[in-house]
């Protein structure tokens, strides 16, 4: 992720000297969030143990896999997600948003250490949002908060995109947050083009999408993402008429 | 210990970037089994976040979270996989959860330079070469830093603690402007053999051609096989017979047509001199040092190095020979210290991936002693295959591999060479090695023993106590025995444990 111009004059002024050049504030960021990245190595490793039955049970097919792409939080990002939360202002009738600094954002900021599950239908989906609600490793070591955004009526619904996200704050450690997200495969391409067709275009120019989609890009990338939804849904149904009617067949 | 999981593709890689140049990014990759491991390894990621503080000028430190470290070259394109090594965390976590940072350092340190092999290997008996030759370059200096002050050497340790493999090394890396020449005199028993042992070495390198009889430069014998080398000094043995001293000063003489110096490197002089000692056979040691030092004296462009046991002066001057070795600058070769002990052992197992805890080292340690290189080599070896076999070895298993396996019977044939030895004891005086032998008996069954009783002992058995000091002082370099205000006692346990059990066992 590329510095905008307002990040890097908040990094001259806000971090402290010799890192507050783009060339160098990562090395200020990044000690501070490796422990996020060592607990999400151990946590990928036992939700990968969580997922082992169900993989073996759905061997016959592509059930689902941890994405190693989805990474870390660049410093980039942090910088960025920290200087747009000092300017937003409330919406009429939500609460306060909440404000990131340099002092707080390692122990606010939820999602600095994150992995996702990728699967392959929404019936995957579901399952593996089981697995992780109810792993006993997981419910032992964390506080979970899990929200879903598959499901949200279209008045509630600001974004395409479609998950189920796992917020974890270390029971031992308050404040040492990890987001788990668990999507389809058709979700998870959306995702990533948007990011870079409309999410990366607007982080840099908020407030104006008039111009910057002048060729309504951004109402074109929301429409698919209803479109894919459409699909996975289909999907979904052809998969029951295949899967759960040979598992009938093969129970009887 | 135990055989690393080599399965387990979720963990933590951790990757240094070269700030120069791609080729020199190198990774350490860490499975990780699941959360109970997060404290152990936040703490080992911790710890080489540290270490790394000292190569940070050359050097980024990245750490990735990976769910399958098979994919990863897809997804990191610094990544070079034929550079990564896989640790357990164990490896690097003592029983108490400290860190072990020497083990870090090292392993960064040895990816740095390229090291190649990384880890190193052992072989027990043969010589260690290429990385194999472990952390010897301080004494490697100092033998040069004396050389090129002009300074000829005397070599000095007890056996087995790998001066030929050090001799090995400055004789295959020497400095600008220098050749080497090795000769090994192992094996021989005269004055004659040490005259044709040389001629064997100068016929082995071009460069020493000229200093050979004009007849034999112009066969170019450095360029024949090995079995035409062997003829050539055949043919050349009935004119070292005849006059020995002869024939050596005029080797030595036409050294001065080299370019550049040369190095002669005399290894075992302590075992030719001591098979050359009979009752009545000072009188050639005598002749052959008197000469020796005499060409040292006369040679310009030549600098020596003589490598003998430790005790070689004392043993002479036992014998009532003089000491012609004063004109040479003493060096010697100590014992690797514990922590480079603990670094080699650590290293070694991790080349055949073997994870062994910093308390399970010394555990191996306490064992056996003083880590003399050789019995070091055998244990890791001995260790390493019976892991290999069973997968895992608890530290009761550890001790069994040492007293049933290292000490057994299977190993019989790495200890044969101290039989050879005390078999050539017999050569300094009737009853010597049944002397030797109640001497050892002694001290394998006691913690100590008064010197005065062991002479006493000595006595008993020889008739006398002609050569007692002399037998001392050979012990102490070939069995690693030591005197210490009046008292002797075994310096390698392992040694006094196998005296123990196969000295006395097969007593007399």
């Amino acid at each position: 992720m590329e510095l905008s111009e307002e990040d890097k004059k908040f990094i001259a002024e806000n971090i402290p000297h010799p890192y507050n050049t783009p060339e160098r504030f990562g090395e200020f960021i990044l000690p501070q969030i490796q422990i996020h990245d060592v607990l999400c190595t151990s946590t990928k490793a036992t939700v990968k143990k969580l997922l082992a039955p169900l993989k073996k049970q759905y061997g016959h097919r592509f059930f689902c896999d941890i994405d190693d792409s989805h990474r870390q939080k660049s410093p980039a990002s942090i910088i960025d997600k920290i200087r747009r939360s000092q300017a937003e202002k409330a919406k009429p009738g939500e609460p306060e948003p909440e404000r990131y600094d340099l002092n707080n954002f390692v122990t606010k900021m939820t999602d600095l250490a994150r992995f996702r599950v990728v699967c392959n239908f929404l019936s995957d989906v579901y399952k593996v949002a089981e697995a992780v609600r109810n792993s006993e490793e997981l419910t032992n070591a964390f506080h979970i908060k899990e929200e879903s955004t598959i499901f949200l009526r279209p008045k509630t619904r600001r974004s395409g995109e479609r998950s189920t996200k796992f917020v974890l704050e270390l029971k031992n450690q308050p404040g040492l947050f990890l987001e788990i997200q668990v999507m389809t495969q058709l979700q998870e391409a959306w995702d990533k083009k948007d990011h870079f067709l409309v999410y990366e275009q607007r982080r840099k120019f908020p407030d104006k999408d008039e111009e910057i989609f002048p060729d309504f890009l951004d109402a074109k990338m929301f429409s698919t993402a209803e479109l894919l939804f459409v699909a996975d849904d289909y999907f979904e149904y052809l998969r029951g008429a295949r899967e759960d009617g040979k598992s009938d067949e093969e129970d009887k | 210990m135990r055989l690393r999981d080599e399965n387990q593709k979720t963990g933590h890689l951790l990757t240094f970037v070269s700030k120069e140049h791609r080729a020199n990014n190198f990774s350490f990759f860490f499975p990780v089994e699941g959360l109970e491991q997060f404290d152990s390894l936040l703490k080992v990621i911790k710890g080489f976040e540290h270490c790394f503080q000292g190569f940070k000028n050359d050097y980024e430190f990245i750490g990735h979270s990976v769910a399958d470290i098979g994919r990863l070259d897809e997804i990191l394109p610094e990544f070079d996989k034929t550079r990564m090594l896989r640790f357990e965390l164990e490896e690097f976590l003592a029983e108490d959860s400290q860190f072990v940072e020497d083990f870090a350092k090292i392993i960064i340190e040895r990816q740095i330079r390229k090291e190649t092999p990384l880890f190193p290997s052992i072989l027990p008996g043969a010589m260690a070469t290429g990385s194999n030759f472990y952390d010897r370059m301080k004494e490697v200096e100092e033998i040069w830093e004396n050389l090129q002050k002009g300074k000829n050497l005397l070599f000095r340790a007890p056996r087995r603690y790998g001066k030929s493999s050090l001799l090995d090394y400055i004789s295959k890396n020497p400095l600008p402007g220098w050749h080497v020449c090795y000769v090994d005199l192992g094996g021989g028993k005269s004055s004659e053999d040490f005259a044709e042992y040389t001629l064997k070495g100068l016929i082995q390198r071009q460069e020493c051609n000229v200093c050979l009889p004009e007849d034999l430069s112009a066969l170019e014998p450095w360029k024949k096989s090995e079995s035409n080398k062997l003829e050539i000094v055949r043919n050349e043995r009935k004119k070292i017979r005849e006059n020995w001293q002869e024939y050596a000063s005029a080797m030595l003489k036409h050294v001065d047509l080299l370019e550049g110096k040369l190095l002669l490197i005399f290894d075992e002089v302590s075992f030719l001199l001591e098979d050359m000692i009979g009752p009545k056979d000072q009188d050639r040691v005598n002749e052959l040092m008197v000469w020796f030092q005499e060409a040292r004296k006369k040679a310009q462009n030549i600098s020596f190095i003589l490598s003998g046991s430790q005790h070689l002066p004392l043993f002479l001057e036992s014998f009532g020979i003089e000491n012609h070795l004063d004109d040479l600058e003493t060096v010697h070769l100590d014992l690797f210290e514990a922590q480079v002990a603990t670094e080699f052992i650590f290293l070694v197992l991790a080349g055949k991936k073997i994870v062994i805890r910093l308390g399970e080292i010394y555990s191996m340690l306490a064992l056996m002693g003083e880590p003399i290189p050789y019995f070091l080599q055998l244990f890791l070896d001995t260790l390493s295959r019976i892991c290999g076999e069973k997968k895992n070895l608890s530290a009761d298993q550890i001790e069994k591999v040492y007293y049933q396996e290292l000490l057994g019977s299977n190993s019989k044939r790495y200890f044969e060479t101290i039989q050879l030895q005390l078999e050539r004891y017999n050569r300094y005086g009737e009853r010597s090695r049944a002397g030797a032998e109640t001497i050892l008996d002694e001290l394998a069954v006691n913690e100590s023993v008064g010197r005065e009783d062991l002479e006493v002992i000595w006595q008993e058995v020889t008739g006398g106590k002609e050569r007692f000091e002399a037998m001392l002082n050979i012990l102490q370099d070939d069995f690693y025995i030591k005197e210490d205000k009046g008292t002797v006692f075994f310096t390698s346990k392992l040694l006094k444990d196998w005296w123990e059990r196969h000295g006395l066992a097969g007593k007399r």
